[in-house]
């Protein structure tokens, strides 16, 4: 017997993604992707440290094994989860359900998630965010958007990170942003070098527009 | 290496829908998977052997996955043509730069068989 089913693949994903957009409420949730080693904790813990004064910041940490980036931001005085997927190559709505429970996201303005690191399966798997934020260092190379197109073409922000290594690379910036526009035209893309404090401002403030403009959703 | 949770999305999907049919085994899954979704055939298969031996309802069953090419509609003209690789894209037609993607992002169960 031959049944015609028709069905996303990941249907079961997008629909727990679905509920977990409702028990996070207006709080802004952002989903951060990029390879092992691009700058995502280092960004987070700028982030944190810029913004924990004014903005109410919780964060779920993904990682296949150990809790080194949760231990990380847990010196930063805002609440963590540490999520290990044990050898899960990306995190699912499924998992975040779990630690959004934990960390009663709906009491904050902005829910970071770092996801595994790795430009390929995190892409595919929505968590209920409301973006994702790519993050790409020079240091990986120019051609990375090309080949890793789904991530930059679901980015809702790109990050350029490591800029202060430019000049010892062969990155081509203007050839990789003519590439990331091809792929998304909309994206703000911000060039960085987190870990020097350079270039951060227009991504904070990012971040205050974006929980401003969720809120405003909320009460609509 | 997300075509185990791939895989494990399709069986749980494809055993609810049976065990509400009342189906008790299942002998073929068809899938369409489009080239932008990184799905790799080879894995999903090997996935696929991995992950069966313990769900006796796919025991001797086969997975079939169709790949879609990646399918570009220029803005300027309309004309279709197949994106390899998202570097310097230009529609071969009218050499126009901005496109829409209208083909190659699914990730679907078409179809299964089982008695």
């Amino acid at each position: 017997m031959k049944i015609l089913f028709e069905q996303d693949i990941l249907q079961e994903n997008a629909h727990q993604a679905e509920l977990n957009k409702s028990a996070f409420g207006d709080t802004l949730v952002i989903n951060i992707i990029g390879s092992p080693g691009c700058g995502k904790t280092t960004l987070l813990e700028k982030t944190i440290d810029a913004l924990a004064g004014e903005l109410n910041i919780g964060i779920i940490e993904g990682d296949i094994y150990t809790a080194k980036d949760a231990d990380r931001i847990s010196h930063h005085q805002v609440p963590v989860i540490q999520c290990n997927t044990a050898g899960g190559c990306h995190l699912s709505a499924e998992i975040i359900a779990k630690a959004t429970a934990e960390l009663n996201a709906g009491a904050l303005d902005i829910l970071i998630i770092e996801n595994v690191g790795n430009l390929v399966c995190p892409a595919e798997f929505d968590l209920g965010e409301d973006h994702k934020v790519a993050v790409l260092s020079v240091v990986e190379g120019d051609d990375k958007p090309a080949k890793y197109p789904l991530l930059f073409q679901e980015a809702g922000m790109i990050i350029i990170n490591k800029c202060d290594f430019l000049e010892l690379t062969n990155f081509n910036m203007d050839s990789a942003i003519a590439d990331l526009r091809g792929l998304n035209e909309n994206a703000p893309i911000i060039q960085m070098a987190a870990y020097k404090d350079d270039g951060l401002e227009p991504w904070f403030q990012w971040l205050r527009d974006e929980v401003k403009s969720k809120r405003n959703r909320a009460d609509a | 290496m997300h075509e185990s949770s791939l895989v494990e999305f399709t069986l749980n999907a494809v055993e609810d829908k049976a065990a509400s049919m009342n189906i008790k085994k299942v002998t073929l899954i068809h899938l369409t998977c489009g080239k932008m979704r990184g799905a790799i055939p080879q894995l999903m298969n090997e996935a696929f052997r991995l992950l069966t031996p313990a769900r006796p309802m796919f025991h001797g069953a086969v997975l079939e996955m169709e790949e879609t090419p990646i399918i570009a509609k220029c803005r300027a003209c309309n004309s279709q043509h197949e994106i390899e690789e998202f570097h310097d894209i230009t529609c071969p037609a009218c050499g126009g730069k901005e496109y829409d993607i209208i083909s190659g992002e699914e990730l679907r169960i078409d179809y299964f068989e089982g008695e």
